[in-house]
């Protein structure tokens, strides 16, 4: 049930993913630093649903030649379990993170969808009165006054149904060999894929969960005990091969499942170039909890043309 | 176990509601046939005893364990109220029509009514079981007016073979009602948990103001209401071992009530109606 790629094994088997909501937007600012510093602030203590409010993450910078101010920008993506949720989580991440950084401006990131959250009428409710509504480079907005000047946000943003949860596990023979293949899978998705994010930070997981506890009945989310290095002699079912001693875990969420499917296959072939992973794997529950599988060998069978090239 | 069965026939026809709230089998259990003649029975606003308005056949002396006792009503009235109510255990029949609040804070045993019952059915019952076999009239497994969501049926089944007024589990907390037939406006409004199958068609806006459970319209829904999230479509579903065969559309909500119930209506049957939502769910534009 398994097969090789170089000297890795990769064991066929599937990642499961979940349905949730996502939205994607689009923040600009006078020069690429402010934008990043707004959307890195906006997507903080975002990792999991299970404690944090929505999980977000930076997707890509953009040009400003693609942009509709005609300033850099940064794709943020933000997900959650239902629609009335994340409107909640985006207003007040906008309200607190963009709004408030010099210079940005908000627009919607997903223009073509037809599913749309109004986000701009609440927004513009800081504007005490002296907010107006306008037509901006062709997007229907709100001029909020502030003191620095104005604050443009797009009246609505798209929203649809994301893939969340998939995931590869790396087994390496040490930490720094896991680490380093965690660290090049994640370069390769920002470089090779659309449509992604890797919400944890630095896109990486070291302490993979799963649902529910063995001990504890209110518990959520425990160690995931059954990959944990130093437990290989306590527990009996344990995954971990003899010659294993770290375990890393990449979290992709997407706006399509094919991005996805071809973000695990870029960090599949990343990772199984650094000489010291033993195995690569995925994580799932069976296929009962989640309506999407993806299957590793499909991934790869996605992205066998594309040369994965890391500086 | 033996069963002691009590018939109760009507001497003359009733013009006015009678209230027979002490007729259970919690109450008859242990006593004498002519103490049991004795129970005060209302007649309008008149008090008067069970042999002033009914015939009774019955043993002699009641069993002790409400268990083994069946009240059967052989002539049913529509002016028939409060049958059933607070019992725990035993079993009542009613042979012909019943009137309001059959069944009311109800806490165990059965009551099944042959012909139609009329408004606030199973209101704040908490277990037990109520069958009808005719129509029913609004409030099935309801609360009471100006009670706080969640003050309605607690627990136990309730199963209406033919139609049910509105507001349908008004305030229900928990609990399984189904209606075979069809039900009217606001079916499912204010509950906060349990489930509500209708395999009818339904009035307008089911599950307004719903925070929890589950409410499955079967049929035709005259209007959805505008405060739900269109999710996903399903298939088939099969909830309480009733299975429907079609796809069904799942929203969520009520939004204005920081709601997450679970309303599922029949995709074919609200065609037109769903379409539009279809659409927002499967975009299939490039991003």
């Amino acid at each position: 049930m398994a097969f090789r790629l170089g000297d890795v094994i990769i064991e066929d088997t599937f990642a499961e993913a979940f349905p949730m909501y996502a939205t994607r937007l689009l923040v600009t600012a006078y020069t690429k630093r402010w934008a990043y510093i707004a959307a890195s602030k906006a997507t903080g203590f975002g990792t999991s649903v299970i404690a944090s409010p929505g999980e977000c993450g930076i997707e890509a910078f953009i040009s400003r030649d693609v942009t509709p101010d005609g300033r850099p920008g940064v794709y943020i993506q933000i997900y959650h379990n239902d629609i009335a949720s994340l409107k909640l989580v985006t207003i007040s991440r906008i309200g607190q993170c963009i709004l408030t950084c010099p210079t940005t401006a908000l627009f919607d990131g997903l223009p073509k969808i037809k599913r749309r959250m109004s986000l701009g009428s609440a927004i513009a409710k800081f504007g005490d009165g002296f907010e107006k509504e306008d037509t901006l480079f062709g997007r229907r907005v709100w001029r909020i006054p502030v003191m620095e000047g104005e604050f443009i946000i797009e009246d609505t943003v798209g929203v649809l149904k994301g893939v969340a949860g998939g995931n590869i596990i790396i087994l390496a023979r040490n930490w720094e060999a896991g680490l380093e293949a965690a660290e090049r899978a994640v370069k390769a998705i920002k470089k090779y894929t659309k449509g992604v994010i890797t919400p944890f930070p630095g896109g990486i997981v070291r302490s993979g969960s799963k649902v529910g506890s063995l001990k504890y009945p209110k518990l959520r989310a425990t160690t995931n005990h059954l990959y944990c290095p130093t437990l290989k002699g306590v527990v009996k079912e344990s995954k971990i091969p003899e010659n294993v001693n770290s375990v890393y875990e990449i979290v992709i969420n997407g706006l399509r499942k094919e991005y996805v499917l071809k973000a695990m296959g870029v960090a599949i072939k990343a990772a199984a170039s650094v000489p010291g992973v033993v195995m690569i794997t995925a994580g799932n529950y069976g296929g009962k909890l989640g309506p999407y599988s993806l299957y590793l060998k499909e991934a790869l069978e996605v992205v066998k043309d594309i040369e994965v090239k890391l500086g | 176990m033996s069963i002691a069965t009590f018939s109760l026939y009507f001497k003359t026809k009733p013009v006015v509601l009678i209230d027979v709230r002490h007729i259970t089998p919690d109450e008859i259990a242990g006593r004498n046939l002519s103490d049991v003649k004795n129970i005060t029975v209302w007649d309008g606003g008149r008090k008067t005893s069970l042999s002033d308005l009914f015939d009774i056949n019955g043993p002699e002396k009641a069993p002790v364990n409400p268990e083994q006792i069946v009240v059967v009503f052989e002539t049913g009235s529509s002016k028939l109220c409060f049958v059933g109510y607070r019992m725990s255990n035993g079993k009542i029949i009613v042979k012909g029509d019943a009137g309001h609040l059959v069944g009311y804070k109800m806490k165990g045993g059965s009551i099944v009514v042959e012909g139609n019952a009329r408004d606030y059915v199973g209101a704040k019952m908490k277990n037990g079981s109520i069958e009808i076999r005719g129509n029913v009239g609004h409030r099935l497994g309801g609360k009471l007016l100006g009670e706080k969501p969640g003050k309605g049926m607690k627990g136990g089944t309730i199963i209406v073979h033919g139609n049910a007024g509105s507001d349908v589990g008004f305030g229900m907390e928990k609990g399984l009602i189904i209606v075979e037939g069809n039900t009217g406006n606001l079916t499912g409004s204010d509950i906060m948990g349990g489930t509500i199958i209708v395999k009818g068609n339904s009035g307008l806006y089911p599950g307004v103001g719903m925070t929890g459970g589950r409410v499955i319209i079967g049929g035709r829904v005259e209007a959805i209401p505008p405060s739900f999230y269109a999710d996903s479509i399903v298939p088939s579903i099969s909830i309480r071992g009733i299975k429907f065969d079609k796809p069904f559309m799942l929203f969520l909500g009520d939004v204005t009530a920081g709601g997450r119930g679970l309303l599922y209506l029949s995709y074919e049957d609200n065609k037109e109606q769903l379409d539009y939502y279809r659409l927002l769910i499967e975009d299939g534009a490039d991003i």
